[in-house]
This record gives C-alpha cells, structure tokens and sequence, in this order.
C-alpha cells in the first residue's frame, strides 16, 4: 500500500509530489495525459502573479507566499524563472490620481510598488502611447514556462523516490480500511492518502467519494507574436472598474520575451473546449491594442486553457478522512503552487510521522541555449547529440529533445520542456523523426491523439 | 575565406558561381547538402516538377559541411564535432524561408493533432509517413507546388481537396481534426494542410550577403534562381 496518491499531475499535483519526496513516504501520483502540466497548466499564461485579490482570500495569501518562494523554488529545481515585473498603467486622468491610493492599498497588504513617472513609463516600455499619464510598478511579477516549471518538479520527485504513471486515468474510489483503492485505467493502486489535484475534473473525482462540487471551465485565450523585445514588463492598463471574476489579462510576456497578449476570461460548456475563436482573438487585439502606439510584428500562435473554477477561490480541505481536495485552482495558481504543496504537507503531517531524507537528489536539465562556449563543447564531446541543433530558434538540440522524452512521450512534452519548434513549424517533422525513432511512435499529448501515420 | 551558410539551392549556387569567379567559398548547412529540394527529391511527382533544381544540387561537386551556424561574428559553427570559434571575411547568407504558422494563417479553433504546415506536411511525406487519410489543403495564396503535390497525394491514395481561400477557418475535433469550417462550408478530413505564404528563415539573424530563399520567400524556385543571379552579377 502506497502512503500517498496523487491525481493529477498539473503544477499543484507535481509541486505536492515535489514536497513530499523530501519525506519516507511512498507517492505515487497518476496522470490521465501522457505527460506534466499538459491540461489547465499548459493553458495558462506562465505570470507569477505579484498579488491576488481580494486581500485575505485563500487564492490570495497563496499567492503572496508562493511568489516570495519561487526564486529558491527555481533555483532548487532548476527552472527559468524571470522577475520582469508588472507595469500598471495609467491611461487617464483618473487612474492617474487613484495610483496613490493603489500603492497604500497594496502597501497596507504586503505588496510593495514603485511609482512611475510618464516619463519614466515610456523610458521602459518605448513602445507605450505617448498620451498615458504614469504608472506603478511590481517588481515582484515574473513569468515562467509553466510545462517546465511542472515537469521539473515531477523530475525531483521521481529522482527522489515517486513514482508517475501518464495515460492512466481514475475511474473510481473506493474506501478500503483506513485507506482507498483508486481505480484507474492502468490498474488499482491502494494508499491510505488521496490528493486530488485533477484540475478541472477535480469535481469528479471528489465525487467519488461523496463529496459533492462543481468545477466549471473558465477559458482564456492568448496570442503569441514574434517580435521579442517589444516590451520587457508585463504591462496592463489600471482598469476604471476592477472585474471581481478576472484580473483582466494584460499585453504580457511569455518567458522567453515573445509578446503574449491575454487572457479573456468566457465562460464555456465543455472542459476541454479549447477553442480559440476569431471574435475572441479580435476582442484582445481590439482590448490592448490602445495601449500601444503600435502593434507586436508577427503571428506565432493562439491558444486557449482552462481555469477550474469553483465558486470564488481555491477549495483546499479534507472532506474525508485521508481525502485531500486540492480543488478549484483558477488563478493565481500557478503562482501559489508552491505554497498549496507547503500547506497540503501541512494537513498530512497528522497523519503521517513526517520523517525527512537524508540524502536528496536535485536531478539537473541541461540546456543548450544557456551555455557558454566552453560547456558547449564538454557537453558534445560527453554525448555529440548536443552538436545537432534540431530547433534553430531556440537552440534545442537532438540530446535534449530525446532527455524531454523521459519526462513525457509526448509531442506537446517535448515542445514546452524544451521549447523546440515554439517560434516557427521548421524543425516539427524532425521532432516526430526523432519521437518515432525513439518509442516507436508519436502522440500529440494523450494517447489516440496520433499525429501521424 | 567566404562562407557561404546554407546549402539549399540558393547556397549550393552562389558557392559555383563563386567558384567560377576562382573564389572557394566554404558552405555550412545544419541537416547537410540540398536543402528542402532533398526532401523533394523523394516525392516523386515533386522531384520530377522541381528536376532542374535537383540535378543542379546533385552535379555540383561543391563540398557541404555538415554544421550549425550560430553566428557570423565570431563566426561559431556547432556540429556532433564539437564547437569552433573563429574568424571569417565575408558571408552569404542562404538559409531558406520557412511557412507562415498556421495562426497568421488565419487557422482559429482547436489545436489539435493533424494541423500542418505545408513545409512540415511535405517533410513528413517525404520520410514516406501518412499525415493522414483525407486532406484539406486550405492555401492562402496561390502556388504551384500545390499541383504536383495534390497530384502524389491521389497517387498514394489519400482523399484531397484543394481551397484556395483567403476566408478565416475554423478547426474541430477532439484529439485530432475531424472538420474545418470555412468560408461558411463544413469539410469534414483528418488532416489539415496549411499555406498562408513564406517568410525568412534567419532565426540567429545572421549577417551577410543575403540570397535566394531569405529574399522573397517562396515554393518558386525560378525566383530563387533569379534572386541569386542578381546578386552574383
């Protein structure tokens, strides 16, 4: 009998996993796509949020706490993780004059900000319109690759004892003494925990065992363009009336610098709808565009997740004895995953004699495109697949393309973690060469999601 | 020494006419000699349409090596040998276009497995892989390639239809396309082919000379061989 399972393996259940690796405890964590962070955390915008509101809410004291951990959390784990900041501009006379109050506000709550002169606002983003009034800066706002964010936290965890298992869905629950027997599509597993990090079908799963809510999909949609440099900050216009069910989205940056414009926020049926529609992608250029004097160059991409939502804020409880909801995780949750992992070791520590390990692994990613000449060459000459660039844009070689497949067989995997073919289509047929030759064929991201033959 | 990068049609002939003007120039391509016309030559209804590039390509007897260009200055090169680091005088910067993606292409709806670029659609054919069973080419603007192409895919058997449209489309499916709708019209496939037009393929952003391919970027090689002719004379 394994002590804990997790379902679910977005960033909350990776992160969680991550946390209790460091213990004695046998996890195992189950995924019904074929890789990490492949549903509602590949959907997101990859921000690490420098505030949540309202002040006091769950989501937003997660929030804080998750963000003042994520540089020791990148650097434990190995991830990018960028603090570019957060620009709020003001575009009129009267956010111009609400600033002061803005920063007391945010100041009374923990959230330090910086004021911006319009002067100072066009010096960082030159591309702003000239008719703005000033700003405020967050310095604490970053960005991250949130597929790689989660995949490095599910790679310290198996490095340090837990074991995953993608394609393998839950079917169902059932008690077993003090403990369950989770069904799945890959067999039962018995454990005397069950976290239920399943994202948007975290309400079926808490069903299972009786306990009743409601998960709706909340989707945004993003685009991507090529121009990289066109702004260095997030930067989002102070909007007249504050929107209580979103922040609104904003002219964003992905973690590599490519613009990354959204989300919306529309509310829709189905949970996997990931529809990107034309009115949507009109609606955001029509929304932040006006902040600019110009527009980003180049299309790359649109795309469109999910947020779970349940009710207002994120629903973290125990309904049942060894039942852990981790449930409702809209935004900020990328931001707070860190800190829910902290609070979930938390609610275990009653149940279990939370002995550390002596001995942890922080197992490493190499990366190409960060190394100097001199690593370069002891890298090929160690394993010559890091000689044979696949993906010229981002600078991914074959060694790091077949290393991504380890973490997931999949194309989607294979494309987030090491970013390979993420500015333009040239190297995808080569990245399928190279999938197929390696396990004999490929998925897009779950299994009969083939892409081809 | 020149160095001619990339060794497509458009490197492969400015290092001959180098040559003929008593220059060696040193021609660097990343996947070797031939460019995306050695992927052509394995289709053959495109091999035949494309024959005169292809014979060129192979009679030359100029010397590929097989590395990636990083940058010009230093000129850096990363190959399964290792990396070099050194100096160089000039540079002809031939490395190619690549497709529009399938969003600027106006491509809306879910992402889902079964959406490729042109040039990807190409390759995978090329390594004799099925991209599918029923083909919709939906193309932006008009090109030629797309005939002999439409024609190899009725050889192998695949269903086809050709669109040339400039209407938005709509893609839908579960995990993989099974329609698009555009122009107000369902059509129900498994795969969709997408070709909205070519830009410049110079992701290091390499400086040099720049021909072929990277200039006006196309499937029409006689433009290709144009772009080159007018820059080596």
């Amino acid at each position: 009998m394994k002590d804990v399972l997790i379902v679910g393996a977005g960033v909350t259940g990776s992160f969680i996993a991550k946390e209790l690796s460091k213990y004695d405890l046998d996890v195992v964590v189950v995924e019904r796509k074929s890789g990490p962070g492949l549903d509602q955390t590949k959907g997101c915008s990859g921000i690490i949020h420098p505030l949540q509101l309202p002040f006091g809410s769950l989501k937003s004291k997660l929030c804080l706490k998750g963000n003042a951990m994520m540089d020791a959390e990148a650097e434990e784990l190995g991830f990018t993780f960028k603090r570019v900041g957060l620009i709020l501009v003001a575009t009129n006379v009267i956010t111009f004059l609400a600033i002061p109050i803005i920063q007391l506000y945010f100041r009374l709550n923990g959230v330090v900000s910086k004021r911006l002169s319009k002067k100072k606002v066009l010096e960082m983003v030159p591309n702003v319109r000239e008719d703005i009034w000033g700003g405020l800066f967050l310095p604490t706002a970053g960005v991250v690759n949130p597929v790689e964010m989660t995949a490095s936290a599910i790679r310290f965890a198996k490095a340090n004892g837990v074991e995953v298992h993608y394609d393998c869905e839950v079917t169902g629950i059932e008690r077993k003494g003090e403990g369950f027997v989770v069904k799945t599509t890959k067999g039962d597993f018995e454990a005397r925990c069950v976290i239920n990090c399943a994202g948007l079908y975290a309400d079926d799963i808490a069903r299972m065992v009786g306990y009743e809510m409601t998960i709706t999909p909340g989707k945004g949609t993003h685009i991507v363009f090529a121009e990289r440099g066109f702004s260095n900050h997030l930067t989002v216009a102070i909007p007249l009336k504050p929107n209580k069910r979103t922040k609104g989205g904003g002219a964003l940056i992905g973690f590599d610098g490519k613009p990354l414009w959204g989300p919306n926020l529309i509310d829709v049926d189905s949970k996997e709808d990931t529809s990107v529609k034309k009115e949507e992608i009109e609606g955001i250029i029509e929304k932040f565009s006006p902040l600019f004097k110009r527009r980003p160059e180049g299309v790359v991409a649109f795309y469109a997740g999910l947020r779970s939502i349940a009710g207002t804020d994120f629903v973290i409880n125990q309904p049942v004895d060894g039942f852990i909801n981790v449930a409702g995780i809209q935004s900020p949750g990328l931001t707070a995953a860190p800190a829910i992992a902290k609070m979930v070791i938390e609610m275990l520590s009653s149940r279990f004699e939370m002995k550390r390990k002596e001995d942890i692994k922080r197992p490493r990613w190499t990366r190409l495109s960060e190394m100097d000449d001199e690593r370069i060459r002891k890298a090929i000459d160690e394993n010559e697949d890091f000689g044979e660039i696949v993906c010229l844009c981002n600078m991914v070689s074959k060694a790091e393309i077949i290393k991504a497949l380890e973490e997931g067989g999949c194309f989607d995997t294979v494309r987030h973690l090491t970013w390979a073919g993420m500015d333009c289509c040239k190297c995808h047929a080569e990245i399928m060469r190279i999938i197929e030759e390696k396990s004999g064929k490929v998925k897009k991201e779950i299994e009969e999601s083939e892409i081809v033959w | 020494m020149v160095v001619v990068v990339g060794a497509g049609y458009a490197g492969i002939s400015v290092a001959e006419k180098l040559r003929e003007k008593g220059v060696e120039a040193k021609v660097y391509d990343m996947r070797g000699k031939g460019g995306e016309l050695a992927e052509f030559a394995k289709i053959d209804e495109l091999k035949e349409y494309y024959a005169k590039y292809i014979e060129k390509v192979d009679e030359s007897e100029v010397e590929v090596i097989k590395g990636c260009v990083v940058s010009t200055n230093p000129f850096k090169v990363i190959s399964p040998q290792g990396l070099e680091v050194k100096k160089e005088d000039g540079f002809f910067i031939c490395t190619g276009a690549v497709d529009l993606t399938p969003a600027a292409s106006e491509i809306y709806g879910k992402r889902v497995a079964g959406i490729y670029t042109l040039e990807t659609a190409i390759r995978l054919l090329a390594m004799g892989k099925r991209i599918g069973n029923k083909v919709l080419v939906v193309a932006r603007k008009e090109e030629d390639i797309l005939k002999p192409l439409e024609r190899y895919l009725v050889e192998k058997d695949f269903e086809v239809e050709v669109l040339l449209s400039k209407e938005p489309a709509e893609v839908y499916g579960s995990r993989r396309v099974e329609r698009v709708e555009i122009g107000g019209e369902s059509v129900s496939c498994d795969a969709l082919v997408v070709y909205g037009g070519r830009i410049p393929f110079n992701p290091k952003n390499l400086k040099g000379k720049l021909a072929g391919n990277v200039v006006e970027c196309t499937y029409d090689y006689e433009k290709v061989e144009k772009n080159v002719q007018s820059i080596m004379f």
